[in-house]
């Protein structure tokens, strides 16, 4: 007798833990399934066009508050765009260090970084202004090649 | 099940024991977020059924649900809480030291029995 006051064997334990773990394999492959292209080439595009903006504003003290106004609503879109990508298909990814697909664990957390790896020279060079607009030329492009990329190995 | 050893037996979690409760707190646990249409369709029960689990889940606090809408569809989304993932570690944790233990005394009577 278990601590819930049934009765337990090893027979049912056994086909909980079986069931429980194809549950986990559905969900990780709901999650993982195919996203529309769209998603990952207009994240990218609002993004690159939010921090573009947000440089130019540095560099363009005329056009200042315009090309703020452009950057918070490109950004806003990001958000949003994120957001129904994300959602997409009935399941939310979950954090996972191994990404599977036979793609190597520390990718997961290189990958991420190569955007401000790339940006930095420019932010020595040109600024905050020239940072802005490199780390959103680099950061626009991964968007988009990642769900190139996603929708082409799904 | 009584434990060989004769010590205290792995403790299940009881809002968690039911098939449908693990089966939809496991799909819940490998993602952030799941569609009400989704994990109906994947435990195969009616609406109602799944909803009246989803309200028990979410009264122990093992399970959070938010409301919105995707366009001008309403659409509910289930999401497994922090509390909630330790209790289905937990739960499951302990199934595993039942059959472990079923195991253990199969493995310990073929011995006797090739011994004697």
């Amino acid at each position: 007798m278990d601590s819930t006051g049934e009765p337990m064997d090893a027979r049912q334990a056994q086909s909980a833990l079986a069931a429980a773990c194809a549950a986990r394999v559905a969900a990780r492959e709901a999650g993982e399934r195919e996203r529309p292209r769209g998603y990952g080439i207009g994240q990218g595009l609002t993004f690159a066009v939010g921090f573009i903006a947000l440089g130019l504003a540095d560099r363009e003290p005329r056009w200042g508050i315009w090309l703020v106004a452009a950057a918070t609503v490109s950004l806003t879109g990001f958000l949003v765009l994120l957001w129904l990508g994300a959602h997409h298909g009935g399941v939310t990814r979950w954090f996972h260090r191994d990404r599977g697909s036979g793609r190597p664990p520390w990718q997961a957390w290189v990958v991420p970084f190569i955007p401000l790896a790339i940006s930095l020279p420019a932010a020595v060079v040109y600024g905050s202004a020239g940072w802005l607009i490199a780390f959103g030329l680099a950061s626009g492009a991964d968007y988009v090649l990642r769900g190139t990329w996603q929708a082409g190995t799904a | 099940m009584t434990d060989p050893t004769g010590g205290a037996p792995p403790a299940l979690d009881r809002e968690l024991h039911h098939p449908t409760r693990l089966a939809l707190a496991a799909y819940l646990s490998a993602c952030g977020e799941a569609e009400f249409a989704v994990l109906r369709d994947y435990c195969q029960v009616s609406d109602s059924t799944l909803s009246k689990t989803l309200s028990a889940l979410e009264k122990t606090g093992y399970v959070s649900i938010r409301k919105g809408y995707l366009g001008k569809r309403p659409r509910t989304w289930a999401g497994l809480t922090l509390t909630g993932r330790r209790a289905l570690a937990r739960h499951l944790a302990a199934l595993e030291e039942i059959a472990a233990t079923a195991r253990r005394a199969a493995g310990a009577c073929a011995e006797d029995t090739t011994g004697s």
